[in-house]
């Protein structure tokens, strides 16, 4: 029967995401617009491995480069790119629905909102502060606006049923565009500034910034890998889980609020980086079926990986200019929804 | 490197204070200069000497918007961001030093020799140390690209927006001073002030000051006279239609109806580059009445010229200067 | 013994409207009790309401315990639910979907543990069901899905099982297996079962009791005999019909055609 292979199964899956991450990782560390070559980054790598030494014959700053300035970067698009798709998953799972982004909530409106506001707050001077106000903005204004949409729903009664969660988020972002549209166009000096944040940006990670969203992510992956079996109840549908005994309610809660952590964690440093919550978990049920139990944990690694490739076409392709990495995922997009189509239309 | 005599610095560091003093609106930092000549103290005065231009004495620390500079030699592959300190850069004769320029530079000519795609906007600190620079200046820091290339050991000078002629000239002399071509800095900030004189020298005293209108774009965006662009047309003691609008921004948006309700004698279009003309705006509906067109006051600015504070903005001065007296010959006053 | 299922004076209201109005019944362990009444007669309603999944006025008791007094998963322990139009991932396969029976049975974080899979092996035994354990759900025919629900619903190992139309998707041959199989387990495992079918042939076939309903209220209980009366149905379900009693005791019931219809007649 079922007994150990599904599990097993599992195993060999994660296994094989990992050393896809790695594989992405190590290229994402080689290649860039300026710095050594290849071989020599390879060297560097290799050199820093604890116990062995190896000459790479790199200046100082090279190694700089490659440890405070690249190393950062690719680090940091992976725990975007995972966080981006694991919550994705759970926001799919959790809705029923496989075409459903991290932001269906509101927690990119509130973000762009609470970033909007700092930029038309301060008027262009630098901020004394240690953590950029833009990140704690952008944070907080995805977790508001989440919890107003979740407000909304209540006071309307239709927390009930998951599908019409959606209508309440559909309310919330239309307000809180509303609002970040006005503030744009009393300050139109800050629409570049703001653009360019919604675009989505890796090129100024720092390990501070890695540092910062690293804890989030973390306690919001523990959190949804523990939930994959429960999400997969419920992929019957909220009465008929609720009727096996699960908890429907807490489980939703609990997925939306660590899911929407995660999330607005990620992008308040580095922007609205879109489509990449949508692509990879379908192309992980493609390969791997749809339970949760996989599709989580191989969304969060896949989209890893994923996203420190996108973040090395951006800033290879047209260097040294930078692509931004939003305009990267949303050029995967759209080849990627025509090929759904037409999957689909095969399929009927 | 030759170091230039004492003596010769000190005339250079007075010529510059005397500058700044003399300058129109006070500066909002310290003369860069003043804090250079007390890191290299000069015991005692000395017979003054002519100086020899090029090579400036190093290290030297200015403070510029983005905190203290230091240099410790004359840089030779400067990267600019910012098409404004391009200009000047330029203008004080260090383009030779000057490797690579965003994509936005395009002036003068000899920049665009050195255009890459870099962007001002997005730089990458990866990408730039590609060029191997030894300074690199941009207008604005971007998040963390301090930080960035401090950890590559990259000098970073940041010259944002100016928003007083007091900073378009600490701009030149604190890049004069870092590149070594403090005597040529000093020379262009006065033959700027000197210029600038000149353009508003002229000015007709009115009793009913004349009105304008600056428009960034056809969708009616304007400025207010609290920007720099408004601080130009504030020497020629012009009154802005702009400054009427209710709310804190100084960029309003401003209707149709106001505009005409407000008859501004001159007009100014900044989105001249984007297909707007006399020839457009007496087109518009309501407008062929306003004062500007039927006296044919309607003024194209380059777009280039009017978003940067660079050494052109005395282009832009004797510009409207001289819109002012094709009205004045018109419209006498009185 | 206590009964499975004890409803009294249950109500359920959608905002003004009552569903289901004071409505009273028993389910003992062996019975099969059917809800019967025209469409909107809040046979659903009172299907969801014993088995905790909308809330109601009244009491009802599951095993003596008060049915919103227990948590999700002690509920899930006592009824299971078959409803109507079961939602079923295609992707799934028999074997997980079966598994999803045993929810109750496992912790909140915890995963199916070997006792879980033995279960859901035995119900594909029982049940005959060994070619579904690989085959994703959405390759299955609608019979073999029905057999498949009923299956889940035996994994709960739930003394009480509640069908709401089990048999409205089927064809008649599909309709008579699934309903042979609760049968048949009813008998052997002592199970309870509640259903609302709107078939009444049907519905007094299998079940021991008949209840039925109109606009939310109880208008007739008892053994299919007794309820299954030409001018009672006429009366509730507004058409004239043919009540048989067979010689096996069997009941069919029919509309009967409006005199004047246009009778077609074969050769």
């Amino acid at each position: 029967m079922s007994k150990g292979a599904p599990v097993g199964h599992t195993w060999r899956w994660i296994a094989g995401a990992l050393v896809v991450l790695a594989g992405a990782a190590l290229v994402g560390l080689t290649f860039g617009p300026a710095g050594p070559p290849w071989y020599r980054v390879l060297l560097d790598l290799v050199d820093s491995l604890p116990g062995i030494s190896v000459h790479a014959g790199i200046a100082p700053q090279q190694h700089d480069l490659i440890w405070q300035i690249r190393m950062p970067r690719v680090v940091l698009a992976a725990l975007v790119g995972g966080a981006l798709s694991m919550s994705g998953a759970a926001y799919q799972g959790v809705f029923r629905n496989p075409l459903v982004d991290p932001y269906l909530l509101g927690v990119a409106a509130g973000a762009g909102l609470g970033a909007t506001l700092v930029y038309a707050a301060r008027h262009g001077a630098t901020s004394s502060w240690s953590v950029d106000p833009v990140v704690v903005a952008a944070f907080v204004g995805g977790l508001v606006a989440v919890a107003l949409t979740y407000a909304a729903g209540t006071a309307f009664g239709i927390v009930r049923r998951s599908e019409t969660l959606v209508l309440a988020g559909v309310a919330v972002v239309s307000f809180l565009t509303a609002i970040q549209t006005y503030v744009l166009q009393k300050n139109s000096q800050i629409l570049r500034p703001v653009y360019s944040w919604i675009l989505g940006q890796l090129v100024s990670a720092t390990w501070g910034d890695v540092r910062l969203v690293l804890p989030y992510v973390t306690a919001a992956a523990v959190v949804l890998l523990l939930h994959g079996r429960l999400l997969d109840v419920l992929r019957v549908g909220d009465e008929e889980a609720a009727s096996l005994g699960a908890s429907v309610r807490r489980v939703r809660l609990t997925v939306v609020i660590a899911a929407t952590v995660a999330t607005a964690a990620v992008v308040s440093v580095s922007g609205l980086i879109g489509f990449v919550g949508i692509m990879v978990p379908h192309i992980v049920r493609l390969l791997a079926g749809g339970s949760y139990r996989r599709v989580l944990p191989l969304s969060l690694i896949g989209g890893a990986a994923f996203l420190i490739l996108c973040d090395l076409a951006g800033r290879m392709v047209i260097r040294p200019a930078e692509l931004p990495i939003g305009v990267v995922t949303a050029f995967l997009g759209a080849p990627f929804f025509l090929f759904v189509l037409h999957a689909r239309t095969r399929r009927t | 490197m030759t170091r230039i005599p004492k003596a010769a610095f000190l005339i250079g560091a007075l010529a510059l204070a005397a500058s700044a003093c003399g300058s129109d609106d006070s500066s909002s930092s310290t003369t860069p200069a003043a804090t250079g000549a007390a890191t290299t103290a000069a015991p005692g005065g000395t017979s003054p000497g002519t100086t020899t231009g090029d090579a400036g004495t190093y290290p030297i620390t200015v403070d510029a918007a983005n905190g203290a500079v230091t240099l410790d030699a004359q840089p030779q592959r400067i990267v600019s961001l910012s098409p404004t300190a391009t200009e000047m850069l330029f203008a004080i004769g260090a383009g030779d030093q000057v490797v690579a320029v965003d994509d936005q530079s395009n002036y003068p000519e000899e920049a665009l020799a050195k255009s890459t795609t870099l962007s001002g906007y997005t730089p990458s600190a990866e990408a730039v140390s590609g060029y191997q620079p030894d300074l690199v200046v941009v207008a604005d820091v971007t998040d963390g690209l301090d930080t960035q290339l401090a950890t590559l050991d990259i000098p970073l000078w940041s010259g944002p927006a100016a928003s007083d002629f007091g900073d378009v000239y600490t701009q030149i002399e604190q890049l004069g001073a870092l590149t070594g071509h403090v005597a040529e800095a000093a020379a262009l900030v006065g033959q700027m002030q000197a210029d600038i004189e000149a353009a508003t020298g002229g000015v007709v005293e009115r009793e009913v000051p004349l009105t304008y209108y600056h428009e960034l774009d056809n969708t009616l965006f304007s400025v207010t006279s609290n920007t720099f662009i408004g601080g130009v047309y504030g020497l020629f003691d012009l009154q802005n239609i702009a400054d009427a609008v209710e709310g804190d921004t100084d960029y309003p948006q401003l209707s149709s109806e106001f505009i005409v309700s407000q008859n501004p004698d001159l007009i100014f279009l900044a989105d001249a580059d984007y297909g707007e003309s006399a020839a457009t705006v007496a087109a518009r509906p309501g407008w062929s009445g306003l004062n500007a067109v039927t006296t044919g006051s309607i003024v194209p600015i380059s777009a280039d010229i009017s978003s940067r504070w660079g050494p052109r903005v005395v282009d832009y001065v004797e510009d409207v200067g001289a819109a002012v007296a094709a009205y004045d010959a018109q419209v006498p006053a009185g | 013994m206590t009964a499975l299922l004890e409803a009294r004076e249950v109500t359920v209201r959608y905002g003004n409207r009552v569903a289901a109005d004071s409505i009273s019944l028993t389910v003992e362990p062996g019975e099969w009790t059917c809800l019967i009444g025209p469409n909107g007669a809040g046979k659903s309603s009172l299907l969801r309401a014993v088995t905790g999944l909308v809330s109601f006025e009244g009491t009802s008791l599951l095993g003596g315990v008060p049915t919103m007094s227990l948590s999700a998963r002690a509920r899930a322990t006592r009824v299971a639910f078959v409803p109507q139009s079961p939602e079923m991932p295609s992707d799934m396969s028999g074997a997980e979907y079966v598994l999803l029976g045993r929810t109750p049975y496992i912790a909140y974080f915890g995963l199916d543990s070997e006792r879980d899979r033995a279960v859901v092996a035995e119900v594909f035994d029982r049940l005959d069901l060994h070619d579904m354990t690989r085959r994703s759900v959405g390759a299955l025919s609608g019979g073999e899905r029905q057999r498949l629900v009923i299956a889940r619903a035996l994994a709960q190992q739930a003394p009480l099982i509640v069908l709401d139309e089990p048999t409205s998707a089927l064809d008649i041959g599909h309709q008579a297996q699934a309903l042979e199989l609760v049968d048949r387990l009813r008998h052997e495992e002592g199970l309870g079962v509640l259903s609302a079918m709107h078939d009444l042939t049907l519905a007094g076939m299998y079940a021991d009791r008949l209840v039925l309903l109109r606009d939310g209220r109880v208008v007739a209980e008892g053994p299919p005999a007794d309820v299954l009366h030409a001018d009672v149905l006429a009366d509730h379900y507004g058409v004239a019909v043919d009540v048989r009693t067979h010689d096996d005791g069997t009941i069919t019931v029919h509309p009967k055609r409006p005199p004047g219809a246009r009778i077609r007649r074969s050769g």
